[in-house]
């Protein structure tokens, strides 16, 4: 079920969705809650390696990645095509029969902005976003700016998730992959060995 | 020493400087600093150095090598790499402490060395020479103050580790600003018969108990947790008092209970500073900790406590987090992340109501 700006409302009141900070009651739409582009960045380079490998075997990933922080209200500049994670400002902590479905704000997608991703029942955590600037043009963004939408959906059963091992939990700021770290590499791995 | 090697390290400090050219700062104090170093360097190098007599090389060297160490704690207090979360909780302390508190900004120089903490100290009569020689030479006055602290490298988003700060700015308001110790083993009778290397001795002492006690007020016994590893049975030294009597001075600090030495710095410091030595956290619960939730910090005193209560879930066995999370890395990066979260959402909300402009009023 595909959550309404009162149904939302309610959960943030109840404590059961928590969002901080949320530093205007105006980023909940009549369908959707707006976020914004955190402190916090991940850029990929080209460095001595020709290629990121995430099949475990070679340097780890973050090898890949220099990070960069700004103060909000600093501008962020996204060059063409350059892999960028970053996370939303906000924190949140969804409940454990809700997830939620991430995508830019269409006035973001118009600069040549995209992204796609759910965000399972129980996160917590401030939410990692990789976003590339598809346009050929260096695109320039102020941190704190409401550049996400999240739309609520309600499942029939709760789900927990803290059941499995987590690879990424109460994180702050973006993470690098850990695609390498996935549990059947090593099965995958020894099968042509 | 002459002219060349001089030249060869004023060459150095300007190969450092434009490294540092396009450095951008979290507050303005650090980047008028920056600037007025520019400009330093910018009159340095118009003068004709080939005709400097041995005076002058000798001040320029003296004035090199504290302009040096300037650059080196600025160029790693950029927004990229100063913590500015426990920063600003630091300049929450200086308000309580000096009223000239915006003259000073807290820069760091990232350490490669574990536990490598400190304050830098710069010597009075050292700043006094330095001013001395820039305004007379080029009519430069620095009227701001670095407070320069050491931080290990590995360890700028460790919370539980960063508590050692509150012990250097301690050390500052002490040493630095007040000279409270200095004042006490010099004016008190009682210590007036001691030989020279006793009373330094005493002093440096009382230093330490000031600046571990002025912690205690701010993050309870957060410091002491940390000091009792990293110092673990440390005996007396010629600057330190042995690990076990620093623990118990703040121990009774905090229970309130009264002791000589605790009375005279006490007493002393409500004299010169008419500030009190007191507790000055208030706890907050730890149910949003325990729900995996940055707690929302109300005030200055609920924010100092963030570093209470994260260590109480640390050493708490039978804590909730520690029950849930097994693998005491994954709870340390949790514990850390939502104290540091906390820290940012408590400042950024609190300049969000000071520059927010009601909807209504927007565009008009």
């Amino acid at each position: 079920m595909y959550l309404t700006k009162k149904e939302i409302s309610k959960l943030i009141k109840s404590g059961q969705l928590v969002i901080r900070p949320l530093l205007e009651d105006s980023q909940l739409g009549e369908m959707s809650l707006d976020l914004r582009l955190g402190t916090d960045f991940l850029l990929s380079f080209l460095g001595r390696e020709v290629n990121i490998d995430a099949t475990g075997r070679d340097r780890t990933i973050s090898s890949f990645y220099d990070e960069s922080r700004r103060l909000v209200g600093e501008s962020f500049v996204f060059h063409p095509h350059q892999t960028v994670l970053c996370s939303t400002l906000e924190y949140i902590k969804l409940p454990k029969n809700i997830f939620i479905a991430l995508s830019t704000r269409s006035s973001f997608s118009r600069l040549g902005f995209s992204l796609s991703t759910v965000i399972q029942p129980g996160y917590c955590g401030c939410l990692s976003i990789e976003l590339i600037n598809t346009g050929n043009t260096p695109v320039k963004l102020l941190v704190g700016s409401r550049i996400i939408q999240a739309r609520f959906f309600k499942m029939d059963k709760s789900s927990n998730y803290l059941n499995t091992n987590r690879k990424y939990i109460c994180q702050v700021r973006p993470q690098i992959s850990k695609s390498d770290g996935d549990s059947d590499i090593d099965i995958l791995k020894s099968m042509i060995d | 020493m002459n002219l060349q090697t001089f030249e060869l390290r004023f060459a150095q400090l300007e190969r450092a400087l434009l490294k540092t050219r396009s450095n951008k700062y979290s507050d303005k104090v650090k980047k008028e600093f920056h600037d007025q170093i520019l400009d330093l360097v910018d009159q340095i190098k118009l003068k004709s150095q080939k005709r400097f007599t041995k005076d002058d090389i000798e001040a320029h060297r003296f004035i090199l090598k504290v302009v040096f160490n300037w650059v080196e704690f600025l160029d790693n207090s950029t927004i990229n790499l100063v913590p500015y979360e426990i920063i600003n909780c630091l300049n929450v302390v200086l308000k309580d402490w000096i009223s000239d508190y915006e003259d000073h900004s807290i820069v760091t120089s990232l350490s490669n060395k574990m536990d490598s903490y400190s304050l830098q100290f710069s010597l009075k009569n050292i700043n006094d020479y330095f001013a001395t020689q820039v305004f007379a030479r080029y009519g430069i006055v620095f009227n701001k103050s670095l407070i320069q602290l050491n931080i290990p490298k590995y360890l700028v988003h460790d919370y539980l580790g960063n508590v050692v700060l509150y012990h250097e700015i301690g050390h500052f308001i002490d040493k630095q600003y007040y000279k409270i110790t200095q004042r006490i083993v010099q004016r008190e009778p009682q210590f007036s018969g001691l030989p020279d290397i006793e009373k330094k001795k005493l002093e440096m002492y009382l230093g330490e108990h000031f600046a571990d006690v002025f912690a205690a007020q701010y993050i309870g016994l957060s410091a002491n947790h940390y000091l009792n590893y990293i110092a673990y049975k440390a005996p007396s030294s010629d600057s330190h008092p042995s690990t076990e009597n620093r623990i118990n001075f703040v121990k009774d600090f905090v229970a309130g209970k009264k002791s000589e030495n605790l009375d005279l710095l006490m007493n002393a410091t409500k004299i010169i500073t008419d500030q009190d030595l007191k507790i000055r956290y208030k706890k907050i619960p730890l149910k949003d900790f325990n729900n995996l939730i940055p707690p929302n910090i109300k005030n200055d005193s609920e924010l100092h406590s963030l570093f209470i209560q994260g260590w109480s879930i640390w050493l708490n066995k039978n804590s909730v987090l520690r029950k849930k999370f097994s693998n005491p890395s994954q709870l340390n990066t949790i514990l850390n992340n939502l104290i540091e979260k906390s820290i940012s959402n408590y400042f950024l909300l609190k300049e969000w109501k000071k520059k927010n402009v009601p909807n209504k009023k927007r565009n008009k």
